[in-house]
């Protein structure tokens, strides 16, 4: 059973339509066999690269089942810097594939960036080339609103433009390396991942993340199921094309067992008339105070014990002074000892042919003979 | 709810105009208006362009520098304004040509908006400076030789995009010192078709992304290509 919610989309951008170019942003997403691990990988294609497109499929594709390889591997050794190996050998690796797609060591036609996370149960870390961002954090507890809570740690992982906004860095280029930058995951409930035009609709000014965008993001798919399909109407509406004319993705993920129980987050509507509150409960009659534990075999309280077993019968709490479930246990397990010993020799008996019994009336009328010789002695 | 799209502050394309006010802009063109009217009409087309712009009207900031004109001196006309705001107004033509002066003030200018849009946290493309000017530089040559320096060294530094345009009268070589990309001379006065021009490709830049090639407008409205 899968621990994590997801969903993902890229939109091509008006300006793309406008001069034909096909939607250079790509999108992967998966999660691990046991469903523990959460791997997302976006990349955004350089507009004049012309291959751009097929650099964002093949660097996104690969590093989404790359990073599922990793979290299998991580099962069984401890995080560390043999993590930062794994994902430089891995770079390397796609910047082959590359290669051997271009039939040329020259790639630059490929260019694109890379923003990509692998998350478990108890964090991750995220991989990240150029533009884009990375957004995540945990829910606020039940019953607050709004659901997430945005303080200045939830933005994970920047946008890296160098001074100017219309340029960036890529997988593909030469200096790669000096870009990449891999940054530790705290445990998390949700996570964004999304490409320049993505971050567009998200974050503010590149530093800070939109509440008024991203909580409504978070609450309608919470409540009314995670698929691309909504996320891609988000990026396609025509408020979207205004902010930028760049190709969009965002993917969204939830880990499932960290989402309340429905009805618990209000909405915001509702909050101007608080909800009805239920009757008050009628207090629990008082009971008289019980009676001191005494001997069960001594007659002259056995009454007492009656009246305290009545007592029990009638509230839990004398039950648990009276009666402790581990007393309980302890003697219950003793009587069952007791049962099945007896059980077991009367099966020997039976199997010994009575001779158990022989020996029992024998050793019993030794007992009688050497009574009676006492007795003649005394006399 | 529905997500909101709104509250984004955009980033901006600067340019910064240094105009060539002195003297010799009074002379009387084909058409019988003066340089200096024509260039006038120009910045008043610039304006209505990138108002009528969705992108360049949000994200385009200006910056005039005269030089010469009534002060005969170099100096900050208008300082920096977002497109939107911007109203165009006319410049007088008088005096010499201090145009080193005018530069140097016009790549601190440019500096300084960087500093003040990096503290505001608003991102930025690279800023444009568009050199117009009809004659000789009256600087003395040790001022010229440093503004040359400091416009050369800003634009290989990628600091700066610098663009010269020549207006009849103009002396080429002297221009031509300033930047790696050629001089381009104007077609007669044709500062509205120059303006226009101005306007499409601060828009392209405006809308640029990273990776883009920045793909402007043809010049030939406006460019002599008798040159």
């Amino acid at each position: 059973m899968t621990h994590w919610l997801h969903a993902g989309a890229s939109v091509v951008g008006q300006g793309h339509l406008t001069t034909g170019t096909p939607c250079q942003d790509k999108c992967h997403i998966r999660v691990s066999e046991d469903g523990a691990w959460l791997a997302v990988a976006v990349c955004d294609g350089a507009g004049s690269a012309e291959f751009a497109d097929v650099g964002a499929t093949i660097t996104s594709r690969y590093f989404c089942q790359e990073l599922v390889r990793l979290a299998q591997e991580s099962e069984t050794r401890l995080p560390g810097e043999w993590i930062n190996d794994f994902v430089i050998d891995r770079v390397l690796r796609v910047r082959d594939q590359l290669r051997e797609h271009a039939k040329s060591d020259d790639i630059r036609k490929y260019h694109c960036t890379l923003v990509a996370a692998l998350v478990g149960p108890h964090g991750g870390f995220s991989v990240h080339i150029g533009d884009g961002a990375i957004v995540g954090g945990t829910f606020a507890p039940p019953g607050s609103f709004p659901i997430v809570e945005l303080g200045s740690n939830v933005l994970i992982s920047k946008p890296e433009n160098g001074e100017y906004a219309n340029e960036t860095f890529f997988v593909t280029e030469g200096a790669w390396v000096k870009h990449l930058r891999i940054s530790p995951l705290p445990t998390i409930d949700w996570l964004v991942v999304c490409t320049d035009g993505g971050a567009s609709l998200l974050l503010d000014n590149d530093s800070h993340v939109k509440p008024g965008f991203l909580t409504p993001f978070l609450e309608h798919q919470i409540s009314d199921g995670f698929t691309d399909g909504y996320v891609e109407g988000v990026l396609a509406d025509p408020k979207a094309n205004k902010l930028t004319t760049d190709d969009k993705t965002i993917a969204v993920a939830v880990r499932s067992k960290s989402l309340p129980k429905s009805g618990v987050w209000t909405d915001p509507a509702e909050r101007a008339t608080p909800p009805p509150v239920p009757p008050a409960k009628p207090p629990d009659p008082v009971l008289p105070a019980p009676l001191p534990p005494t001997r069960p075999s001594d007659p002259k309280n056995r009454q007492g014990a009656d009246a305290e077993i009545h007592l029990v019968s009638s509230s839990t709490a004398r039950r648990k002074r009276f009666l402790s479930k581990r007393v309980f246990l302890r003697a219950l397990a003793i009587v069952g000892s007791l049962l099945v010993l007896a059980v077991l020799l009367m099966l020997l008996n039976w199997c010994c042919r009575n001779q158990l019994s022989v020996w029992w009336g024998a050793a019993l009328s030794r007992v009688r003979q050497w009574k009676e010789a006492m007795k003649k002695r005394e006399q | 709810m529905a997500v909101d799209y709104s509250g984004n502050p955009n980033q901006r394309t600067p340019c910064l105009l240094i105009l060539d006010a002195s003297g010799s802009m009074d002379s009387i063109g084909s058409k019988g208006k003066t340089r200096i009217a024509e260039l006038n009409e120009g910045i008043s087309t610039l304006e209505h362009a990138l108002k009528h712009d969705d992108t360049a009207v949000s994200r385009v900031q200006l910056g005039i520098v005269s030089v010469g004109g009534p002060a005969n001196s170099a100096e900050v006309l208008m300082d920096w304004t977002d497109a939107v705001h911007f109203s165009a107004f006319p410049l007088k033509a008088a005096g010499t040509t201090p145009l080193g002066v005018g530069i140097r003030l016009g790549l601190q200018m440019i500096e300084q908006l960087k500093q003040n849009l990096r503290n505001n946290g608003i991102p930025y493309t690279r800023p444009w400076m568009m050199i117009i000017t009809d004659g000789e530089p009256t600087d003395s040559s040790s001022e010229w030789e440093a503004a040359v320096n400091e416009c050369r060294g800003a634009e290989s530094a990628r600091k700066v995009e610098v663009y010269t345009i020549a207006v009849e009268g103009a002396n080429l070589a002297t221009l031509s010192q300033l930047s790696a990309r050629p001089p381009v001379q104007l077609d007669g006065l044709k500062f509205n078709e120059l303006f226009v021009w101005l306007s499409s490709s601060l828009s392209a830049a405006s809308k640029s992304r990273p990776g883009d090639t920045l793909a402007l407008p043809p010049l030939d409205p406006w460019r002599n290509v008798g040159m």
